[in-house]
């Protein structure tokens, strides 16, 4: 058989199908099994008042997204203008005027001991935190480890939450305790992007008690 | 209001105006007009009388529950729906596993209705193998020649009812509908001969497994 007769074939054997489907009928119940659904909804669609698409599930999902990064965008902006505020527990306000050269870290003091000056951790606008921590009068947060500690944190930093030897505050300019020395104290260290320490806060303490 | 058909019944448009106000007769009469084309097409794409059915009943339930989805501009009320037919259709394909076992026991039951009323029984029984095993292919056709098969071929829409229905534009059908019959002779290259060219021999069982010829030279 050629290709026009395989055609003409299957053309012929289609429409004997088409014909032999005309004769499927539809279940008899089916005609009151439809009506009976329409009536047990025609009270709801009486009570509808106009009929309302559905909400488009991509609709939806792209509207959450789109919420979400509104919402990102407004926190990372506002925490990125924001200075990290929390109070450091002593800080002396008379050396913060009178900044001193970085000594030399030893073992038992690992940070180079400065003047303590407060400054506010941001990461675009260091000017608009200082700036702000300058009105907060006794309120400080990090306490510098170097002079240049501004030009350190000008890019990403990371803080990290370490112990240190209650030694470590004496070179800080905190008046120790005596009775707690040689406890370990928590702090909070700044590290620049060239991984060094650049400003440290003394975090509170679990047992409520400051150093 | 819409004019009525020559036939004296309603027109479409009319029915569906009555039925959006609660007219429980009108959704009747959309019912008894159009049920018989949507169960046809759904048994045709499923296979299944059992599928068919459920999908008959959705499709109407569909219409009175969305029948403002419905937009007269873009197509007449049979192609829309055709198109729900074919929706939910794809949807308990989707859902079904065994599918294909359950499609073809529902079709031999229909060939053999047809062997039984002939006057020509080895001509007949050819012709009822070749439907069965063209009913078989198309079934096993992909979804989207499938249904242009069913619609173009079985049930006669054009090809711009048939874009209606599937939601594509005509010079898709065209193309779809020739690589459709294209695939269809390849797989039933054997079936398509004409009943000549069967050796006439011993027919087996002929009412239970649908009417298979043997031949002499296969020694069965």
């Amino acid at each position: 058989m050629t290709d026009s007769e395989h055609k003409r074939r299957l053309t012929e054997l289609l429409n004997e199908i088409a014909g032999a489907d005309l004769q499927i009928e539809t279940p008899g119940t089916m005609e009151e099994r439809v009506l009976r659904r329409w009536d047990a909804g025609a009270t709801a669609r009486a009570a509808r008042i106009r009929w309302k698409p559905r909400p488009r599930g991509w609709l939806i999902s792209g509207a959450g997204a789109l919420a979400a990064a509104i919402l990102l965008l407004v926190v990372v902006n506002r925490s990125s203008r924001e200075p990290i505020t929390v109070p450091v527990p002593v800080a002396h306000s008379d050396v913060r005027a009178q900044p001193t050269a970085a000594k030399a870290p030893t073992a038992a003091a690992p940070f180079p001991a400065v003047a303590p000056t407060p400054i506010a951790i941001g990461r675009n606008e260091p000017e608009k935190g200082q700036r702000r921590m300058d009105t907060l009068g006794e309120i400080v947060s990090f306490m510098p480890l170097s002079p240049d500690a501004h030009q350190g944190l000008v890019g990403s930093f990371q803080v990290a939450r370490v112990l240190l030897p209650r030694e470590v505050l004496a070179d800080l300019g905190v008046v120790l305790d005596a009775n707690r020395v040689g406890e370990p104290i928590q702090a909070d260290v700044v590290f620049g992007e060239d991984g060094l320490a650049r400003a440290i806060r003394l975090a509170q303490q679990d047992t409520g008690r400051s150093q | 209001m819409s004019e009525p058909n020559p036939s004296g019944e309603a027109a479409d448009a009319d029915l569906m105006e009555r039925m959006a106000t609660g007219n429980r007769e009108a959704f009747a009469s959309l019912f008894r007009r159009y049920h018989g084309l949507v169960y046809r097409f759904s048994v045709q794409m499923s296979g299944s009388r059992d599928v068919a059915e459920d999908v008959t009943q959705e499709v109407f339930i569909a219409l009175a529950e969305n029948r403002a989805r419905y937009r007269p501009e873009r197509g007449s009320l049979k192609a829309y729906l055709y198109g729900i037919a074919r929706h939910l259709v794809v949807q308990r394909e989707r859902r079904s596993w065994s599918r294909r076992e359950v499609h073809l026991d529902t079709v031999q039951g229909d060939d053999a209705h047809i062997v039984a009323t002939s006057f020509d029984p080895i001509g007949d029984l050819s012709r009822a193998q070749a439907m069965l095993a063209l009913r078989r292919a198309i079934l096993r056709l992909p979804r989207h020649y499938r249904e242009v098969i069913v619609l173009c071929e079985l049930n006669g829409l054009s090809y711009d009812e048939a874009a209606q229905a599937i939601g594509c534009r005509v010079g898709t059908i065209r193309s779809r509908l020739n690589r459709a019959r294209t695939l269809l002779i390849e797989r039933c290259r054997s079936c398509l001969c004409p009943p000549r060219d069967t050796v006439r021999g011993q027919v087996e069982s002929p009412a239970s497994r649908g009417a298979r010829i043997l031949s002499p030279e296969s020694g069965r």
